[in-house]
């Protein structure tokens, strides 16, 4: 890694100087910034374009019309923004209320009358206000976690991130809640971004916070990439079709997905961060460049040339698994026994299997007799319900593996005849090149055209290509 | 143009001369602040904020017949972690309580007042007077600032209005000891057609799109990445 390698990469990065000079002020009217800038407003225009936003329920616009507000009017969920607030500052989102009139938030802690009041006098005079000065208050209703995202987001619904420049979409991210981000989707609180593949709609790759990457939801072992997206055409042209409505060339559209209603636009954003940019392992310069001066007839066209751009992450798929080796439905398994004993067959490749079984024949040649001793013993019924043969495992798997090194494991599966009780080892085996070990059960297939079948367990460093039959 | 040499005029003037240097070098410590922000990516509070520190280490700085860099740097910090330390402590009490949000401005402003009063106070009775040549004007601007910090706490994260205020007030040191330096001020008042600079110099920092030396920093492993297309 040398400087000059900075120097060339640097070009593909936005940093903020550029991202003002040569985007904001080039590309954003004042007056397009100001719709973005007022909640109301952009609820105004996206709706006139047929472009669906979370229900209003009321505007409160002065200290007059709060204190001739009925709260009890307002249904018990609910979500209540700065009209021009700033990065999310000032706004409460309310679950329920109790019957002292509290209202409760996601993470249980109440909001009482007063506090509530004092909250809202607070937006009044501007405190969370864009520009400092006086501000109205939104109260819309609350977005219902979508389903897709349950495990994902702590308490707080993800927010979907668009930036489209030109019309065409360019890169986008999805913002997980966490603990420690209390529940709001907002990365300088320590909640998670991770980018999503622009063509398909699938993350990629996350950090964590301001910096740092990251693989798995905190505490889970649930993997960021690979979630899809629901709606995600859909909600690409929605991007690009309030880009047209507002006339802001450069913005950032961010989605909430309603369980319900689907993608709604909660706000427009005329100065998109450059986080994103470190969520999806990606810089937004180059892309903006190749945006630049592109004749996008309509929206479709649009949406079809961001797809076709930036969503590259197909030629990476391949890398990640070009690594595995093509194998056929009919392979020669070279087995490793005792003392060096080996011996090969021809195996069924079959996907349709758990695991892998052998024949009793093949485990002799490999040395495992004590195993086959226990097998023959008549210790292990043939057929059993699904009751019973859970007890006898239990009690077979304490007793057999505690006895013998050999045995890896007792368990109860599901054959042709029933239920079956089968003695698991740990083999080495060989397919093409690749040797590796898995746990093969051994019982008698004298009966069958193949004497060992590898299971899908046994066939996650392969590929398999059903047309090649050896 | 060498003949308005603004140091002969130093003896004829009323004029102070501290002030004279003040004036002077203010496109300077502009200029500065400014390149902090966009080459190298220095948070602060704004422009306004860093100047009062400035101007407010000169005013300490201030001795007999010169300037004392350690003076001013020694009671400048001093006065200024008071201001910050006591809006830290009193917004931290008055944030829980259900008060709109000027009135809770104007308690930590009024503590601040206390503090600063007590303190020097506490340093005229121990004799320690030098500190109290300090100008009520700059005590009311200093005052002022933790307006602005008070702000910073309420609308950011703890962490971040404090990284903010350290950056602030680096910078605020780093310009003050620009402005002290006796060639500094030499150059500054025997060529004072040197201020012009200021236009070109920030027409460049202007125009500069590059990445600040902070995002290369927060970029460097999409950096070391192999460039694409």
């Amino acid at each position: 890694m040398s400087y000059l390698d900075y120097w060339k990469n640097r070009k593909q990065v936005l940093g903020i100087n550029e991202r003002n000079l040569s985007y904001i002020s080039e590309y954003n009217t004042t007056k397009s910034k100001k719709i973005a800038d007022d909640k109301v407003l952009t609820k105004t225009v996206l709706n006139k374009a047929e472009i669906p936003t979370p229900k209003l329920i009321t505007i409160i616009h002065n200290q007059k019309e709060l204190r001739e507000l009925d709260f009890s009017t307002l249904p018990n969920s609910f979500v209540l923004k700065p009209v021009t607030g700033l990065e999310g500052g000032g706004i409460e989102i309310f679950y329920n209320r109790d019957k002292q009139n509290n209202w409760i938030r996601a993470d249980k802690s109440k909001v009482s009358p007063d506090e509530f009041y004092h909250h809202c006098i607070d937006i009044l005079n501007g405190r969370y206000s864009i520009h400092q000065e006086p501000d109205s208050i939104l109260i819309e209703e609350r977005v219902k976690i979508h389903h897709e995202f349950k495990y994902y987001s702590y308490k707080g619904t993800p927010d979907i991130r668009v930036i489209v420049f030109n019309n065409i979409p360019i890169m986008s991210y999805i913002r997980l809640a966490t603990k420690e981000s209390a529940g709001k989707a907002n990365l300088a609180m320590g909640a998670i971004g991770v980018g999503i593949d622009l063509a398909k709609g699938r993350t990629t790759s996350a950090i964590h916070g301001k910096s740092g990457y990251i693989e798995y939801v905190p505490g889970t072992k649930l993997r960021l990439s690979g979630l899809r997206i629901p709606y995600w055409s859909k909600m690409l042209q929605y991007a690009v079709e309030a880009q047209k409505a507002t006339n802001l060339r450069f913005a950032a559209v961010d989605f909430l997905l309603d369980r319900d209603l689907g993608p709604l636009i909660v706000e427009l954003n005329a100065r998109p961060g450059l986080s994103i940019q470190l969520a999806n392992d990606d810089g937004l310069r180059w892309r903006l460049k190749k945006a630049t001066g592109l004749k996008v007839k309509d929206v479709e066209k649009g949406v079809r040339l961001g797809k076709d751009m930036f969503g590259g992450e197909i030629e990476e798929g391949i890398e990640s698994i070009a690594g595995k080796d093509l194998i056929g439905i009919y392979e020669t398994v070279t087995f490793y026994g005792k003392d060096d004993k080996t011996t090969a067959t021809i195996a069924k490749v079959d996907t349709g299997a758990d695991s892998t079984s052998i024949d009793k024949e093949i485990a002799r040649k490999l040395g495992y007799t004590e195993v086959l001793d226990i097998i023959d013993s008549g210790i292990i019924p043939e057929n059993v319900d699904y009751e019973e043969g859970l007890k006898i495992v239990r009690k077979l798997n304490e007793e057999l593996t505690k006895k013998h090194d050999d045995v890896y494991e007792v368990n109860l599966v599901k054959s042709s005849h029933g239920m079956s009780i089968r003695v698991n080892i740990i083999l080495k085996i060989k397919i093409q090149d690749t040797t590796y070990e898995t746990k093969v059960s051994i019982f008698d297939r004298s009966g069958l055209t193949y004497n060992a079948i590898i299971g899908r367990k046994s066939l996650t460093k392969f590929l398999i290509d059903p047309s090649k039959i050896r | 143009m060498p003949g308005i040499a603004l140091s002969q005029f130093e003896n004829n003037l009323s004029l102070d001369p501290n002030t004279l240097i003040f004036l002077v070098t203010l496109p300077l410590v502009i200029t500065i602040i400014s390149f902090a922000k966009y080459i190298m990516g220095v948070k602060s509070f704004g422009i306004y904020v860093p100047v009062i520190l400035t101007f407010m280490f000169y005013q300490f700085s201030r001795i007999d017949g010169g300037v004392s860099v350690w003076q001013g740097l020694k009671y400048g910090l001093f006065i200024t972690l008071i201001v910050f330390i006591s809006s830290y402590i009193s917004y931290k009490i008055v944030q829980p309580l259900t008060l709109h949000y000027y009135s809770k401005l104007a308690i930590v402003t009024t503590n601040v007042t206390i503090s600063l009063l007590v303190v020097l106070f506490i340093l005229d009775l121990m004799d320690r007077g030098g500190i109290l040549r300090v100008d009520i004007f700059s005590l009311i601007l200093l005052a002022s600032i933790s307006e602005r910090f008070t702000n910073l706490l309420a609308s950011k994260q703890t962490t971040t209005a404090l990284m903010l205020s350290l950056q602030t007030i680096l910078l605020g040191m780093i310009c003050f000891l620009v402005i002290s330096s006796q060639s500094v001020q030499t150059a500054f008042l025997n060529y004072p057609w040197i201020i012009l600079l200021s236009f070109p110099v920030n027409y460049l920092i202007g125009r500069f799109t590059g990445l600040r030396l902070s995002e290369i920093y927060r970029f460097r492993e999409l950096l070391k990445k192999d460039s694409e297309s």
